[in-house]
């Protein structure tokens, strides 16, 4: 535990003094000050405008984070044989778990900072109080750093950097077009045969499902999610991120270096 | 101290198996330093790597104290410095080696770190960003960091590829020092003329065979000559022709 926390802080604390953390964090605030704008175009929607807007960007920047502090600083790490230090002291799953463990930190800071000015611009320039946006914050740390799991398991299979980021955009989205293609598949799978329902089902289990974690629309519209609903979505990131971290750390393991 | 016995690394290319490795049998003892030469792609780095556990062999055994060691786990009682290192660059010196010596220890002994600074000569430089050192200092660090849990035992690879002369000249004193300190150094290289001045005994390695070992005096008389480096031509040639 005491290695994963030390890699998990140094990986923080690397992620914040690089230039790109502050890069992110202006290109937030100009999509931010973009959305306002686009909001004062708008006929009585401006906190719908900053809102949704607000939430494309918190998604667009924890990609980036994913795939930027996530994956490539790992592989910056490798190409400076700075790995092979770290792994003569710290077990191969250690790294792993502190590796991920820092690019989360960062995820969860930008998701905060993202959600509590959408808070705020919505408060201010649309007189709407939407403290529901702090969920769209946790389902955006839910939904990417379950992505930087899956990040981690293509690392430890050994693939580039430029087919790792690559892989992560389709799984993304895939990901996000699982609820729909579930669906249609169900629906021809009922057409064919079992056995093709039965393999289209248990693939469905198998691949990730952001779209589970969208609940953009519900808070566009000030809904509320049924906490059911919300323990369960919780319950699936947990096991499909613990999985997704096992098979890291057991590919990692087997891998020559 | 350090064994190998019949370590054998083979690659399965398109074009067939490739040996990296072909039964490497060697013995480091304590207190040496020990000098792994050969010419590109002899099989050096597989060597260390299979060594510090980064890479699975494909037969044979290693052994440390008498204990063989397992693959893919840490090796603490090892220093380590690999080929072409680059430190952390978005740390100062001395937050680079307190993160090192955190890892490698259960409590941070500050006095232990300036040790370590002052033996590399980088006390000075303590508060510096390590994206701000030169080459040489950057190697420096290298060698700081991997006495970060006082091992006494170093396997060191390319230890001085990319210096300049003074920079080599540095290293090379600093590794004599660190010898009489107690300390068994393993190192690679393909300069000779810093094995010659630093090596107790050395080994050959040619497409992936150890072809010798032992004192540099007995490798210049084997092949009648005065300097390493016309033993060594000499010795490549006669394998690879």
């Amino acid at each position: 535990m005491r290695h994963i926390i030390t890699i998990s802080m140094i990986a923080f604390k690397e992620s914040l003094r690089d230039r790109i953390f502050w890069g992110l964090l202006i290109f937030l605030a100009l999509f931010l000050v973009f959305s306002v704008y686009v909001s004062s175009l708008s006929l009585n929607t401006a906190a719908r405008f900053i809102i949704n807007f607000g939430m494309l960007g918190i998604s667009m920047v924890c990609l980036t984070v994913s795939i930027l502090f996530g994956m490539y600083s790992l592989y910056r790490e490798k190409e400076r044989n700075e790995l092979y230090v770290l792994l003569n002291r710290i077990p191969r799953p250690a790294y792993i778990l502190g590796r991920f463990l820092g690019t989360s930190y960062i995820i969860i800071i930008f998701s905060f900072i993202a959600g509590a000015s959408i808070f705020f611009l919505a408060w201010i320039f649309g007189q709407r109080l939407a403290p529901e946006l702090f969920w769209a914050s946790y389902w955006a740390v839910l939904e990417f750093t379950m992505l930087t799991g899956i990040g981690m398991v293509f690392y430890s299979m050994g693939v580039t950097f430029t087919l790792n980021s690559l892989m992560l955009l389709a799984v993304y989205i895939v990901g996000h077009s699982m609820t729909e293609a579930i669906q249609s598949f169900i629906g021809l799978g009922q057409l064919g045969s079992k056995t093709h329902l039965a393999l289209v089902k248990s693939l469905s289990y198998v691949l990730p499902n952001f779209d589970m974690f969208d609940f953009r629309l519900a808070i566009v519209h000030n809904e509320a999610l049924p906490p059911g609903q919300v323990m369960l979505v919780t319950l699936y990131w947990l096991c499909y991120l613990a999985a997704l971290l096992l098979i890291s750390s057991a590919l990692m393991k087997r891998q020559d270096i | 101290m350090l064994t190998t016995q019949n370590l054998t690394k083979t690659y399965k290319g398109r074009e067939g198996s490739i040996h990296a490795l072909a039964g490497l049998n060697l013995q480091v003892e304590a207190g040496e330093i020990f000098g792994l030469l050969g010419p590109n792609g002899a099989g050096k780095t597989t060597t260390v790597k299979m060594i510090m556990g980064f890479m699975a062999s494909t037969a044979g055994e290693i052994a440390f104290r008498g204990e063989k060691l397992a693959m893919a786990e840490p090796r603490p009682q090892f220093g380590y410095l690999p080929e072409s290192f680059k430190p952390n660059p978005n740390l100062t010196v001395e937050e680079y080696l307190r993160f090192h010596n955190q890892l490698a220890c259960s409590a941070i002994d500050p006095e232990k770190i300036e040790a370590q600074l002052r033996l590399v000569g980088m006390d000075r430089f303590r508060q510096r960003r390590v994206s701000d050192l030169s080459k040489g200092m950057g190697q420096r660090l290298g060698l700081a960091q991997a006495f970060a849990g006082d091992p006494d035992f170093l396997i060191l690879d390319e230890p001085t590829s990319g210096l300049d002369p003074i920079g080599r000249s540095e290293v090379i004193d600093l590794l004599l020092s660190i010898n009489k300190q107690g300390k068994t150094i393993f190192f690679c290289s393909h300069i000779l003329s810093e094995v010659e001045r630093l090596c107790d005994r050395i080994g050959i390695l040619v497409e992936g065979r150890l072809q010798f070992v032992g004192q540099v005096k007995d490798f210049l008389a084997k092949w009648e000559v005065d300097n390493l480096d016309d033993g060594f031509r000499r010795e490549v040639k006669c394998v690879t022709s």
